[in-house]
């Protein structure tokens, strides 16, 4: 049997000066492959996870060692969607030479087990969470939703009260779980503030009439804006300064989004997403039916920044200016000069309701669009958003000097694994900037998970339209929360 | 056109698919659509869906007949060694709801036939498959079909029980019609009445 073992590792390749040799210095499981796995593949290859095996023993691992050593040498595994880019990344996770050398010579010499003294500590998931402890608070959906198999649902609202009493805190890390991976297209998960006096039954919120009857609340109408906010969650302004899109209310009230490929966010020490008691958890729902019944009932774990907290937490889409396929839909290019002087119409956002269908069969339906920086910022992460014809997205920023620098290109979009790209340090971006995103739609029939090339596509949520989103993540410079009289200082 | 085959092929390579050549109307003017150009199957609404838009009936003739390319790369399983696997499957019509393939294939451990016999019943959204594989097991399996409205369909097949190597087996195969061109199955194996286990999918492609 050794000799058969050593003449495979010598078809390998691997003899550097005998078959003992070769067959005792070629890499195994338990020395050389693990840590590998377990640092880079953990998160999503464990039980109940979105990835459709777990890699978590040798066991597991074994009957995929050929596809492993494929996937790692392809770049299709770990996935990860950069290309171009000035910046790092926290959460680059694409793997090494090393690593993927190693993982080859270990397939190819027989994928052994190895000692099992010299296996390290599988990584541990509390609950089964991705962040290595569990959560401070776990919030579920109020009920249990069907979903039947008919043609598609409007986005769904589930409310749930902020569970805690002791004041405002910071979200520093959020995960939201669907129970039915299957038919959760998309949870945006949202802190909303209702009137007083709102009542919910069964997550819907409803208000009392003059009679004292129950009827379901307006929610457009009931929106709450900043200036009505609790003190708390207000960004006040400077003597002077105008309030702007980049520090509005809209900016840190979304939470978190799951997709597939992501739905778990963390943030720097100090920074997170504010909510407080009186508030409520708002769980908005895209189910996409399979065609048969199918049930969910989502739910979400929460983290607390540690003190000192910092700063709120903030993102916005660039989609202030548009062009479509060339041609301004929205007002001219932004001028520096103008974001510099203030003299910038926040009323030219770009809505989806204007974007123009993507012809049938167009391989190449590309959408940029800008948007002015109006006061200091510091983005820490992109995530570009696209459905099933996305084909590439790229960020650039245009800086008063007039500098351009490349941020990040997304040259292969994959809609089946969405990705937050996570700055290691954060971008630094001044008043005057102009922030650019081009993405690129592909409705023809090679696109391999394009369902009807024949069709033009519509705007919307579901997933057989398209939507243009690209997201940046940021602080406000200006902004200190550590202490009274300093939390809304120019800095 | 060169430059969109060389994107395609890209696109393909990091995401594992099985390649094929665009068809050769693909540089049609946009929103044209020549006669040799794929179609998906849900009805052209020419106006964005609405929640109580009604899902076409799955349409299998349309879909499924000719032949189809895949390319599988499974683990070591109950069913045998793993590895890539290619090959063709052939679907004809046998009468109105009846079907028949036949899967030619070769992989790491030698070459394989799959011989099934389908039948499709639109007004119950089901199918059934009896299966031959030359590997040397047998097995019928059941689905409830559906989609939605933007027109992607899946058939959830489930097996009964069957002996293979002195061990009982149950398979799940879901076909996810997700382009014209390009599904995917999905297969988990039960083994002694364990837990399912992921095989990885098989991705078909078609020429038009």
């Amino acid at each position: 049997m050794t000799s058969r073992l050593a003449t495979f590792a010598l078809g390998a390749g691997l003899l550097v000066s005998g078959p003992s040799l070769a067959w005792a210095q070629a890499p195994t499981y338990t020395k050389d492959v693990a840590p590998i796995l377990f640092k880079n593949c953990s998160q999503c290859h464990r039980p109940n996870e979105v990835a459709p095996m777990s890699l978590m023993t040798y066991d597991e691992v074994r009957p995929w060692a050929r596809s492993i050593k494929a996937r790692v040498t392809s770049g299709e595994m770990p996935p990860w969607g950069v290309g171009k880019t000035s910046l790092t990344f926290a959460n680059d996770r694409h793997l090494s030479d090393r690593d993927i050398k190693t993982i080859v010579a270990w397939a190819d010499s027989g994928a052994r087990e190895g000692n099992p003294a010299d296996l390290p500590p599988a990584p541990t998931y509390p609950g089964g969470w991705k962040f290595n402890s569990a959560p401070d608070v776990v919030v579920k959906m109020p009920v249990e939703f069907t979903i039947e198999p008919k043609g598609e649902y409007p986005m769904l609202d589930f409310y749930v009260p902020v569970p805690w009493t002791d004041g405002m805190k910071l979200i520093q890390m959020s995960e939201a779980r669907p129970s039915n991976k299957a038919v959760v297209h998309h949870i945006t998960v949202s802190l909303v503030t209702f009137p007083p006096g709102t009542e919910l039954v069964n997550g819907q919120p409803f208000t009392r009439d003059t009679t004292g009857t129950l009827v379901p609340l307006d929610r457009r109408a009931a929106q709450i804006s900043q200036s009505k906010l609790p003190s708390e969650l207000q960004i006040p302004l400077a003597p002077g300064e105008k309030p702007d899109r980049l520090g509005s209310v809209g900016g840190f009230t979304t939470l978190l989004a799951y997709v597939a490929g992501r739905g778990f966010d963390d943030h720097p020490d100090g920074i997170g997403t504010p909510a407080m008691p009186g508030q409520y958890i708002d769980f908005n729902m895209h189910y996409t039916p399979t065609g048969r019944t199918e049930t969910d009932r989502s739910e979400l774990g929460l983290w607390f920044a540690k003190p000192p907290v910092k700063k709120f937490h903030f993102r916005t889409p660039i989609n202030e200016r548009q062009i479509v396929n060339g041609k301004p839909l929205n007002g001219p290019a932004l001028s520096g000069a103008d974001v510099e002087a203030g003299r910038v119409s926040q009323a030219a956002e770009g809505r989806r309701e204007g974007l123009p269908p993507i012809p049938a069969y167009m391989a190449d339906y590309t959408i940029e669009s800008e948007l002015a920086i109006t006061q200091d910022i510091s983005i820490n992460g992109f995530y570009p958003h696209m459905h099933v014809r996305g084909k590439s997205a790229e960020y650039t920023v245009r800086y008063p000097d007039g500098r351009t620098q490349l941020l990040l290109e997304v040259p292969r979009y994959r809609f089946d694994w969405q990705e937050r790209y996570v700055l290691t340090q954060p971008l630094k971006i001044p008043k005057g900037s102009v922030l650019k995103y081009r993405a690129v739609f592909d409705n023809s029939a090679s696109n391999r998970l394009n369902p009807s090339p024949d069709k033009e596509v519509f705007w919307s949520e579901q997933s057989w339209d398209e939507m243009s989103l690209g997201w940046i993540e940021y602080t406000l410079d200006k902004q200190d929360l550590r202490g009274p009289g300093a939390r809304t200082q120019q800095q | 056109m060169r430059q969109d085959r060389i994107a395609f092929v890209g696109a393909c390579a990091i995401a594992g698919c099985v390649l094929f050549t665009a068809p050769s109307a693909q540089q049609a003017a946009p929103g044209t659509a020549p006669v040799d150009q794929p179609r998906g199957l849900a009805p052209n609404l020419g106006r964005p869906t609405r929640p109580d838009d009604v899902v076409a009936p799955f349409d299998f003739d349309k879909y499924f007949i000719g032949t189809w390319s895949f390319e599988a790369d499974a683990p070591d399983s109950v069913l045998g060694p793993g590895g890539m696997s290619k090959g063709t499957t052939t679907y004809r019509k046998l009468d109105e709801g009846f079907y028949a393939a036949v899967t030619e294939a070769k992989g790491e451990s030698g070459s394989f036939t799959i011989a099934e016999q389908i039948a499709y019943q639109v007004e119950s959204k089901t199918a059934f498959r009896s299966v031959t594989d030359s590997r040397g097991f047998s097995y019928i399996e059941a689905a409830e079909v559906g989609g939605n409205i933007g027109g992607d369909y899946n058939l959830f097949f489930s097996s009964a029980p069957f002996m293979f190597k002195g061990r009982t087996v149950r398979l799940k195969h879901r076909v996810a019609v997700t382009a014209p061109l390009v599904h995917k199955v999905y297969v988990d194996v039960s083994t002694d009445n364990g837990p399912f286990l992921h095989l990885s999918p098989w991705v078909f492609s078609k020429h038009p």
